[in-house]
């Protein structure tokens, strides 16, 4: 009986660290480093960025795993046609989508995806200040926006001072090697919206970046 | 110092290659050999500044005498030139317009004629003063006994050879002249070299003499320098002028067949030399050791510079102790700008020219104005190549289709008929190759729409120059129960491609509704598109202020939906956003567009409601409805009666549907 308490104490602790992680407004090391990972890995191409040093953290959005199965039907007809067609030209564009999607392919269960939905289902008011020092990594690419930024920023899109990532929350699987990243890139956000990058822990060491799915809704209808 | 002269020398080489010039042709009206200044029969002909003009101390005794008696306003444009490589402006200069804009002298290419006792000035009028001129100059002459008389030479075309030209004289009142302006202006000039059939730009930049000969048809005439190798040069020119007054010599290495010949990295192959220039007298002793009269393997030994049986002689002056001057005229030609204009008129076929000008001369003379006003808008832009037109080659095609749709009734005027070609021809760029036959044919008509707001807004996809693409096809949208949808084209990523939209029409819908509905259906999602080309001009154009304010100033709604959205605060989503900006700006110009295509056989109203489907849901909507609001109770209810029945071809709709 003993035992068996101490099991589900153990089974509790570890559920609610996790879930810690995701019902949490509190920065640590680990959000710095996948931070730092994302930043570097997504945005290398870029010289310099803005960041947005405030984090309201949003609840999950279930649209991810709508995307995400998109994403994986889209791999499973690539792939399958790029398998079986003769066509050249149908083979070049189908094998070459799946090769690029095949990534998403068991990287998360839906498991995983009941998870997020279940630990990060509200929305923080309180923000938290991102210390762009701990950003050690992508110094030279980080600039801090003015203090007329901050001040302006509810008012009215700010076009002087882009590219303007601002991170909208952190959502852990529950072993903690999967992290999605909620944030938005203005201008380019104008177009793509909120979107989620996947990152994915390797060899418990670092961080990869898989790649980012857009969230919002963007299709227009008529009716 | 000879080492930098010539690096200096290679650099402007690089930019402007000029080679082959005609010291050896012998023509007998104007002569112009390899100088700034030319002496022939008695004459020499050079380009000069106005200051220079001005320096002429009886005539600016004279100009400043006049001086106070007219009021010559000044306005700011810029002239083509070739001497750049491309169609850089290379000078600028301020024209000078008379008060009763009889005419306006352009003064950035001034010939100076003289002979020992006599001068003449000639500079090119900007616009004929008379409809028939093929161009004009105007002509200060200063006579031998000190005089001074003022000119408007115009000559009209009689053929199509460049020397058929008639001229005639117009004498001017020197009361008619201020030649206080005259000031700051580059030299240039441009004549037309006969023997070889090919223009001649002769310019300083920076203190040295360009003259540049390139798009002439290099003839193996040249200088008679073969080398018996399969290959010539062209004949010497002097291509620059030292700030000491030593002349840069150059001749192109031609191939068989007289053209010149290009080096692996694409730059043409040319001998060059330093020597003392014709006028100062010195033999060629002293040469560089480049100089091709010293070690050329052909047989160069005639010195065009120095042979005073060449084209540049040093003679001046005149034996008969005449003014050579009364009886020569050297024009000032037309702008490349100009010239392309013209062979673009006298391209024309005979149906066109006829039809454009029947028997009366004023018509073709307002068409050639609007023409070339459109040309001269709508000239290449960066990067045009030394033998590419100067005129957007879009802008002939279009003036051509336009001067046929006049032809054939279409337009009351050139603008006209070019905007209407312009609503036929380039709308065929909005991709529908995949759209059903029914929906082709209602797009087919929207296209052709007069209504000026929805033909802008179809047009913005069409423009050949413009970025955005749209395509409509027939496809089930993503949602179902969606009559139709629009979005960004997306990558595999789901990210939207820009400047690429796409709209899918459900084929139910196109089968259950009815046309008339259709049509509602692909103008509500043009301007969704059309709402989404603006999206992607401010996130391209980021730093273009006039571009963001233009977005926020025309598209509110969805401008504050986005302010929303980065921060987080977003209610509602995108599409929202735009069916608010739809039903606060767009009701009237679908309404409009729908009668138009309707033929009116609905009353407006009916039209209206129709633009409303899709949108009640709007804050224009409930606000149309509200106190104040130009929506009863009723006409809510007639709105949704009738987008429902032309949606599924009900019994009281007015529309047929697709066959």
């Amino acid at each position: 009986m003993k035992h068996i308490s101490l099991f589900y104490i153990l089974l509790f602790s570890l559920f609610c660290t996790a879930q810690k992680d995701n019902d949490s407004n509190q920065l640590r090391e680990n959000h710095y480093e996948i931070l730092n990972a994302f930043i570097n890995q997504k945005y290398n191409h870029e010289k310099t960025i803005y960041i947005n040093k405030n984090i309201v953290q949003k609840k999950y959005s279930s649209n991810f795993k709508i995307k995400y199965n998109k994403l994986l039907n889209i791999y499973k007809n690539a792939d399958s046609i790029c398998n079986s067609s003769l066509d050249t030209l149908s083979m070049r564009i189908n094998c070459k989508k799946a090769y690029f999607n095949e990534k998403y392919v068991g990287l998360l269960e839906d498991t995983d995806l009941d998870f997020f939905e279940k630990t990060s289902n509200r929305n923080f008011k309180e923000r938290q200040v991102i210390d762009t020092k701990k950003l050690i990594d992508i110094s030279s690419k980080i600039i801090n926006h003015t203090e007329k930024f901050y001040k302006e920023e509810h008012k009215n899109l700010n076009f002087k001072e882009t590219p303007s990532l601002k991170i909208h929350g952190f959502y852990f699987s529950e072993n903690k090697n999967l992290v999605l990243i909620a944030y938005m890139m203005f201008p380019l956000s104008l177009r793509n919206g909120l979107e989620y990058g996947i990152l994915k822990k390797e060899k418990g060491i670092w961080w990869r970046f898989i790649g980012s799915v857009g969230i919002d809704k963007t299709i227009i209808s008529h009716q | 110092m000879k080492t930098t002269q010539k690096n200096t020398f290679k650099r402007i080489v690089y930019v402007v290659f000029m080679a082959l010039l005609i010291t050896s042709c012998e023509r007998d009206d104007t002569e112009f050999t390899d100088s700034s200044q030319t002496e022939t029969k008695g004459f020499t002909v050079k380009s000069v500044t106005l200051n220079e003009v001005k320096g002429n101390t009886l005539i600016k005794k004279s100009l400043d005498l006049i001086d106070s008696q007219f009021d010559f306003n000044k306005f700011n444009t810029t002239m083509a030139s070739k001497n750049q490589g491309t169609y850089s402006r290379a000078t600028s200069a301020d024209p000078i317009t008379s008060n009763d804009n009889s005419f306006t002298i352009l003064t950035d290419e001034i010939l100076e004629v003289s002979t020992d006792t006599t001068k003449v000035y000639t500079f090119r009028i900007e616009t004929p003063t008379k409809p028939e001129s093929h161009f004009e100059n105007f002509v200060i002459h200063k006579k031998s006994n000190d005089s001074i008389e003022y000119y408007i030479y115009r000559y009209q075309k009689i053929g199509l050879g460049l020397k058929d030209l008639n001229m005639s004289k117009e004498q001017v009142s020197s009361d008619q002249i201020n030649a206080s302006d005259f000031d700051d202006y580059t030299q240039s000039k441009m004549f037309y070299d006969y023997a070889n059939n090919c223009w001649i730009s002769v310019s300083v930049v920076n203190g040295i003499l360009i003259i540049d000969a390139s798009d002439c048809f290099i003839a193996s005439s040249g200088d008679g320098s073969g080398t018996g190798s399969g290959f010539s040069f062209g004949p010497w020119a002097i291509t620059g002028v030292t700030e000491n007054d030593i002349c840069i010599i150059s001749r192109a290495l031609l191939d068989a067949y007289g053209n010149v010949r290009y080096d692996q990295d694409g730059d043409p192959m040319y001998q060059t030399a330093f020597v003392d220039c014709p006028d100062s007298g010195t033999s060629s002793s002293d040469l560089d050791q480049d100089n091709p009269w010293g070690n050329s393997n052909t047989d160069p030994n005639y010195d065009p510079l120095h042979n005073s049986s060449g084209g540049g002689g040093s003679s001046s002056g005149n034996a008969n102790g005449d003014d050579p001057l009364e009886n020569i005229i050297i024009a000032v030609l037309p702008s490349r700008l100009d010239r392309e204009t013209d062979a673009f008129f006298d391209n024309l076929t005979d149906e066109q020219k006829e039809c454009l000008n029947p028997n009366s001369g004023q018509a073709h003379y307002s068409t050639v104005k609007d023409i070339t006003a459109y040309f001269e808008n709508n000239q290449a832009t960066g990067g045009t190549g030394y033998d590419d037109p100067v005129i957007n080659p879009q802008a002939t095609t279009l003036a051509t289709a336009a001067i046929d749709a006049m032809c054939n009734g279409v337009g009351e005027n050139f603008q006209e008929a070019l905007d209407i070609v312009i609503s036929l021809i380039i709308e065929d760029e909005i991709v529908d190759a995949n759209l059903d036959d029914c929906s082709k044919g209602i797009l087919g008509e929207l296209k052709t729409l007069q209504s000026t707001d929805i033909a802008e807004v179809i047009k913005r996809f069409g423009d050949l120059n413009a970025p955005y693409d749209w395509e409509i096809k027939t496809e089930t949208p993503t949602n179902p129960n969606h009559a139709a949808e629009t979005n960004w084209v997306l990558d595999s990523n789901g990210q939207g491609t820009p400047y690429d939209y796409l709209t899918v029409i459900d084929p139910t819908y196109k089968n259950q509704a009815t046309k008339i509905a259709v049509a509602r259906t692909i103008l509500h999602e043009a301007i969704h598109a059309y709402i989404l080309s603006y999206v992607d001009d401010v996130i391209e154009n980021n730093t273009d202020s006039t571009i963001i304010n233009n977005f926020q100033d025309n598209f509110p709604a969805v401008w504050n939906f986005y302010v929303a959205q980065e921060n987080g605060v977003a209610v509602g989503n995108i599409e929202d956003a735009h069916h608010e900006q739809m039903a606060a700006s767009f009701i009237e110009i679908i309404g409009d567009a729908l009668a138009e295509y309707d033929n009116n056989q609905q009353d407006s109203t009916y039209y209206e409601h129709l633009a409303w489907g899709a949108l009640y849901n709007t804050d224009a909507w409930i606000s149309a409805q509200g106190p104040g609001g130009y929506i009863d109770f009723n006409e809510a209810e007639a709105i949704v009666i009738a987008n429902n029945q032309e949606d599924t071809n009900g019994a009281a709709a007015n529309g047929s549907p697709c066959p």
